[in-house]
């Protein structure tokens, strides 16, 4: 279990460094994100990882925790309707305005893994060829690495392509490739992609037409929310527009921008002003900090330096005591605050617990090519409320040859039939029937037997599943479909686990037919 | 908003069904194109229809093209869901006259986004 100070360090570096949040209560969900990483340096537990963050032996401790713990959840025209405005009203009117220049500039920042950039690059190529024969800029941010990684290389997974792209766009400029689908070279050229951190100095200021900032500010601090939304106007044409996600209204919205309706939700265009305003430095905003006895914000800048001179903050601590000592003082007092009511400490331990049992089952390498797929489908999200658990009747509606039964007493037992198992995992590892000799069978399915028994136990003892489920047995079909068997084993584990809900049964049983 | 799926297995249908109810929809269930054909022409108005690929009898691409035939269904939304999954089943489901296609497994989030692509909306 994360020691209540690990918890702390790592929420305060993270939200001041990038604005992520983790609210007390969630220090299951921190480990368990953290946990992979841990074992990447080969620290013996998470607190030991946080330790020798603390002691230096991590480089750049900061970003490694940034790539960890981001926020990644995006997906193809998300919302549909921000891409409607564009394309009904937005891109014409804008088109008709930059006539004689014929150039057009756009920006999505916090681009993640590139779903949203290469929307617009497919918006652009399919509803205005014509713009094909103008100076067409697509720039795209995120401060994650490893999304940026992802994005430029175009390839997404069947679940990523199913949400939100149009089918016919899908078929006309993808490839497949592997399990997965490639976007065409011909749209990702068309996207450059950089690495940014909003809560760290911008590249210059230059205009651009329309700036994305969608689901990316909405949980921030009113603070650096009014402050990102400023640099945005900055970055602005007087005429260009801003999309914020459909759900997001920060605070501070209306003093820097003004709303334009579409026809469904709506978009921002700069209010006049904000041309004088400069970009405060690290150094004015440690001054401003000081002035207003900010205690607790100076004592975070100095645990995690946002951007700002790490030497000057030891300079400045080293060279007064006072500060020093109220520095420290507030630390304390904050973090005597956040102490979690008994109840919650149970659930975040039993909950950290299973996230354990998760993240040591799919880093146990098998085979690279299942770590590999495994991997992929971990980057899936899924929403709370999407669950649908099965009741008894699912039990009638399928029968076959492998049986997933007895769940009682907080145990599953599996049996696979010997020429399902040899199918399952020649499937599952994408290696040829003759390759596949008796012990990786049975490595194979002990590896799954495995994950379904964590998951039994899980199931059990979480409080969201209500329905008990005595058999469900999965139908092997034609053999044609047997990929399609494997994945349904496969799948609701992962989900199961990486969305802490209880068993991912629609998906189970609608890989099934 | 009502929904027309056809599909030969039942515990497809149930997920689908399931979903659909749970997203605010209106869903009859037609256990094979024939079946589908006989709700669409006995008159009944579908907002959107649901099809399974592989069934015995008439195809999904069978029952689409066949609904495409017809005047009264011309333009009804289909969306496509299967477990074939190459480009060229994709095209050829499109070709049919499909509007969308969703490839199993599916979450419910999936088919709203879909949904929502077709400018269906529940309410």
């Amino acid at each position: 279990m994360i020691s209540r100070a690990g918890f702390d360090y790592v929420r305060n570096l993270v939200a001041l460094r990038a604005g992520i949040r983790f609210e007390p209560g969630l220090e299951y969900l921190l480990e368990s994100r953290l946990l992979p990483l841990a074992r990447l340096y080969k620290a013996s537990s998470v607190n030991e990882f946080i330790r020798m963050m603390q002691n230096g032996a991590i480089r750049d401790p900061e970003q490694n925790l940034i790539e960890a713990l981001a926020d990644k959840e995006t997906s193809f025209f998300r919302d549909v309707r921000p891409f409607d405005g564009l394309r009904r009203s937005i891109l014409p009117e804008l088109i008709s305005k930059r006539g004689s220049k014929r150039k057009l500039s756009f920006w999505s920042l916090g681009c993640s893994t590139g779903q949203e950039p290469y929307s617009l690059a497919l918006l652009l190529r399919e509803y205005f060829p014509d713009l094909q024969t103008w100076e067409l800029e697509i720039l795209a941010s995120d401060v994650s690495g490893e999304a940026l990684h992802t994005a430029r290389a175009g390839l997404y997974n069947q679940i990523e392509v199913n949400r939100g792209l149009p089918a016919a766009l899908l078929v006309k400029h993808f490839q497949k490739d592997g399990l997965g689908w490639r976007l065409k070279e011909e749209i990702r050229r068309r996207v450059q992609f950089s690495q940014l951190n909003l809560f760290e100095s911008w590249p210059a200021p230059r205009k651009f037409d329309v700036i994305l900032l969608r689901n990316v500010i909405g949980h921030f601090a009113p603070e650096p929310q009014s402050e990102i939304l400023r640099k945005v106007r900055r970055r602005l044409e007087p005429d260009g527009l801003l999309f914020l996600g459909s759900k997001e209204a920060p605070p501070a919205i209306g003093e820097i921008f003004e709303e334009v309706k579409l026809d469904k939700g709506l978009c921002y265009r700069p209010q006049p002003g904000g041309e004088d305003e400069v970009e405060e430095s690290a150094e004015d905003r440690e001054r401003k900090l000081r002035e207003l006895g900010n205690w607790a914000q100076l004592a975070q800048l100095a645990i995690a330096p946002a951007g700002i001179d790490r030497e000057k903050v030891s300079a400045l601590l080293a060279a007064d005591e006072e500060i020093k000592g109220r520095l420290l003082d507030s630390l304390q007092r904050e973090l005597g605050e956040k102490k979690m009511s008994e109840k919650m400490a149970g659930e975040a331990m039993a909950q950290a617990r299973r996230e354990q049992l998760f993240a040591t089952a799919v880093t146990t390498p098998i085979t690279k090519a299942l770590n590999e797929s495994f991997q992929s489908m971990l980057s899936v999200g899924v929403e709370p409320g999407d669950l649908t658990v099965f009741d008894a009747d699912a039990q009638e509606l399928v029968s076959g040859s492998a049986k997933l039964s007895g769940i009682a007493a907080g145990r599953l037992s599996v049996r696979f039939r010997p020429d399902l198992a040899r199918d399952l995992t020649v499937e599952a590892l994408g290696l040829s029937p003759e390759d596949v000799a008796p012990e990786v069978v049975n490595d194979f399915i002990g590896q799954v037997v495995s994950l379904v028994s964590n998951l039994a136990n899980t199931s059990l003892s979480s409080a969201g599943l209500k329905c008990k489920l005595e058999a469900v047995e999965i139908t092997r079909g034609k053999r044609a479909k047997t990929a399609m068997t494997a994945k349904a084993v496969l799948l609701p584990l992962v989900f199961q686990y990486q969305s802490r809900h209880p068993i991912w049964l629609d998906i189970f049983i609608s890989a099934l037919e | 908003m009502h929904v027309l799926t056809v599909d030969d297995s039942r515990a497809s249908r149930l997920v689908i069904v399931r979903f659909l109810t749970d997203l605010g929809f209106q869903a009859t269930e037609a256990v094979d194109g024939t079946e589908g054909l006989r709700y669409l022409r006995g008159g009944r108005k579908f907002d959107v229809i649901l099809v399974d690929w592989e069934m015995p009898g008439m195809s999904g691409v069978e029952f689409i093209r066949a609904v495409r035939s017809d005047a009264a269904t011309i333009d009804t939304p289909i969306i496509m869901i299967s477990t074939l999954n190459s480009s060229d089943r994709l095209v050829e489901a499109l070709e049919a006259g499909a509007n969308e296609y969703i490839m199993k497994p599916f979450t419910k989030e999936i088919l709203a986004m879909k949904l929502d692509l077709l400018g269906v909306e529940s309410k």
